[in-house]
């Protein structure tokens, strides 16, 4: 670890401007999370135009707090409206409802508070320590290697997105596909652009990204609108839940995190796979498994605690391999290149200063959570109670004007409702558009180290099997393709039947 | 089975089709990449539309079994449950089609009165939002958009008509 970029980065991030944007972002992450229908990625989607303008501390400072926020955010809807905020916060609401039905709503949101603020705290130490180990090893990576890495990343993302793994790859490969739009850079031949020179510079992945994920919330939103406004449970009791009550969930807390940690390092798993497993272990390890489900705050630490912990995570394939473990990172990552950074292992040595400052800004973030958090979270019961017509309407505004500041182009935004209408019959088909905006983000990235590795071995595919570390990436691909193909039941099905005798 | 899945596996196809014969015509440099993606895709489609084809064999033979008495006991439980509420899908459709037209027009309109336009009408049809709520709330979303992408942006874009 170059410890001089990482006091540039510290440095960076504690300028007035940046700390007002990381409680701005955070702020606004909790808002958007606690707004039940509305997803971080969403409102991450949306809020990248606007920090096009910014410099690059100061966007990815608000871009992080933003995710961060959104992460606790979730878990006010689950226990005041007993309807997750975000995906990552369904966990919360078997314990957090129930809590509040007996008149703890206030322990239930200030433990989840501290419990997602230390899970947060911890992922991003283990960011700061272990992203850098991680990168200096991938410097021995050369394009083979390199071409091999977004191969698996692009596998394992398609392989364990929502739904079957042959959506997941699907969708990722309709992103590879769309890569390939626009100018070659190698050739000069314009590809798949029907002569219109708006394309010639292939498909901006913010447009995308803002359809894909902002325009099917809206639809789905509208939807499901129906009279009848969200009744939300009052908050009676204290908000700051007590010393002895913190440290009696440390335990549950801490593994909760590391669950999180580890969760989020594996490409295509997210919060709510982490939140579901650490409620899974925490009723595992709890003396009293009845209560769980009844109103049990150990049921409401876990999920938080390990939802949080996802982000920094996430982040360690994202910064030390270039390859983005989840949609959100996928945009801060977007927010890299927006700001002229190009993914991958170089992140840590040539952008050293800016992505130190991202990592800076997650840690941060959650210590403005704990403040944000405290003072605003009675604040946001009245953001739950905007109507879901009206959230609609405003998400279609913003992804229009978002779209359009881009480019400053009608096209870009034409563009972006032609990707939102495709993403809304995505979701009715079951398939995640993750995969898609990540193949859209490595495309680029394999077919440069695609064409460098087949001149390293003179047009021979076998250049790919010269390399160990490859060999063994490519295999992996492959495996975790497999294991969701009738081959592999096959495989197992001796296995099963000797444990059965046994 | 699931008719948007298979469709969506059908247009898969096409698409990879069309990207492979277009690829076809580039120098090969150029064509490695998109015909490698396009035959992934074309075989994960099929893959898919094999799957629901699959799904609609099954539905159909566990209809015509002894396990048509399970079916109707099954059929009559849902029955007897509240119903969901009904999806909106028409006013999905026709605020989609206002948001192009909202596009079509912002230039013309002014990003004012465009979006002024769109927020009332769109939430005329959903008629699910007090019209109180919607005055406001729709002129504080609309000053805050100029503020932050006009203003602070310095985005190109008119805020008032243009015959004015």
């Amino acid at each position: 670890m170059d410890s001089s970029l990482v006091m540039i980065g510290l440095t960076n991030v504690l300028s007035v401007n940046n700390i007002a944007c990381i409680l701005g972002g955070t702020l606004l992450g909790l808002f958007v999370g606690a707004m039940p229908g509305l997803s971080a990625t969403m409102a991450l989607a949306l809020l990248l135009p606007l920090t096009f303008s910014f410099d690059p501390a100061t966007g990815l400072s608000m871009l992080a707090s933003l995710y961060v926020g959104a992460s606790y955010g979730g878990s006010i809807a689950a226990i005041l409206l007993r309807t997750p905020g975000t995906p990552s916060a369904a966990a919360t609401v078997l314990d957090g409802f129930p809590l509040s039905q007996q008149g703890r709503a206030g322990e239930a949101l200030g433990v989840s508070l501290f419990a997602s603020f230390f899970g947060g705290l911890l992922s991003g130490i283990a960011l700061l320590t272990a992203a850098p180990l991680l990168g200096t090893l991938v410097l021995e990576f050369g394009p083979i290697e390199l071409f091999a890495i977004a191969v698996l990343g692009i596998t394992i993302i398609g392989s364990l997105a929502q739904g079957s793994v042959i959506s997941g790859l699907l969708s990722g490969g309709l992103g590879l596909l769309l890569s390939t739009v626009g100018m070659d850079l190698t050739t000069g031949t314009p590809r798949m652009t029907f002569d219109q020179i708006n394309l010639f510079g292939g498909i901006d992945f913010t447009v995308a990204l803002i359809g894909l994920f902002s325009v099917p919330q809206a639809l789905t939103l509208i939807e499901n609108s129906h009279q009848g406004g969200k009744v939300a449970s009052r908050i009676t009791d204290r908000l700051m839940p007590r010393w002895s009550t913190i440290k009696q969930l440390m335990p549950n807390i801490l593994r909760s995190s590391g669950i999180g940690i580890v969760v989020g390092l594996i490409p295509g798993t997210g919060g709510d796979t982490a939140s579901w497993f650490a409620y899974n272990e925490a009723k595992r390890f709890a003396k009293d498994k009845s209560q769980f489900g009844k109103g049990d705050i150990a049921g409401v630490a876990a999920p938080e605690s390990a939802n949080n912990a996802v982000v920094g995570g996430a982040l360690i394939p994202t910064i030390a391999l270039g390859i983005p473990g989840s949609s959100s990172t996928a945009i801060l990552l977007g927010a890299l290149m927006v700001q002229g950074i190009l993914p991958g292992p170089n992140l840590l040595t040539d952008y050293g200063d800016v992505t130190y400052t991202l990592i800076w800004a997650v840690i941060l973030a959650n210590i403005a959570l704990l403040v944000v958090g405290l003072a605003f979270t009675k604040m946001s019961v009245s953001v739950t109670k905007i109507p879901d017509g009206f959230i609609a309407c405003a998400i279609l505004t913003l992804c229009i004007i978002g779209a359009f500041a881009i480019n400053n182009s009608l096209f870009d935004v034409g563009l972006m409702l032609g990707f939102g209408l495709f993403g809304y019959w995505m979701s009715k088909a079951g398939v995640s558009p993750a995969p898609m905006v990540i193949g859209l983000i490595l495309g680029p990235v394999m077919e440069t180290s695609f064409q460098q590795s087949m001149l390293i071995g003179n047009d021979s595919f076998g250049v790919f099997l010269e390399s160990p570390i490859a060999t063994v990436l490519l295999i992996l691909a492959l495996l975790s393709i497999l294991q969701a193909t009738p081959f592999f039941r096959w495989l197992r099905m001796p296995f099963k039947r000797r444990l059965k005798q046994g | 089975m699931n008719v948007s899945r298979l469709l969506l596996g059908l247009f898969g196809i096409v698409v990879a089709g069309v990207f492979f014969f277009d690829a076809s015509q580039y120098p090969r440099a150029a064509a490695q990449m998109p015909m490698i993606y396009a035959v992934a895709v074309a075989l994960l489609s099929l893959a898919m539309v094999a799957s629901e084809l699959r799904l609609l064999r099954r539905a159909s033979a566990f209809r015509e079994t002894e396990a048509t008495e399970a079916y109707e006991a099954v059929a009559a439980d849902e029955a007897n449950e509240t119903p969901p509420a009904p999806k909106r899908w028409a006013a999905v459709a026709v605020i989609f089609l206002l948001a192009v037209a909202y596009v079509a027009m912002m230039t013309t309109l002014g990003y004012v009165l465009a979006t002024a336009l769109f927020m009332a009408l769109a939430l005329a049809i959903l008629r699910t939002v007090k019209w109180t709520f919607a005055l406001i709330a729709g002129a504080v979303l609309i000053g805050m958009v100029c503020l932050v992408f006009v203003q602070f942006l310095g985005l190109p874009i008119p805020l008032l008509p243009s015959f004015l």
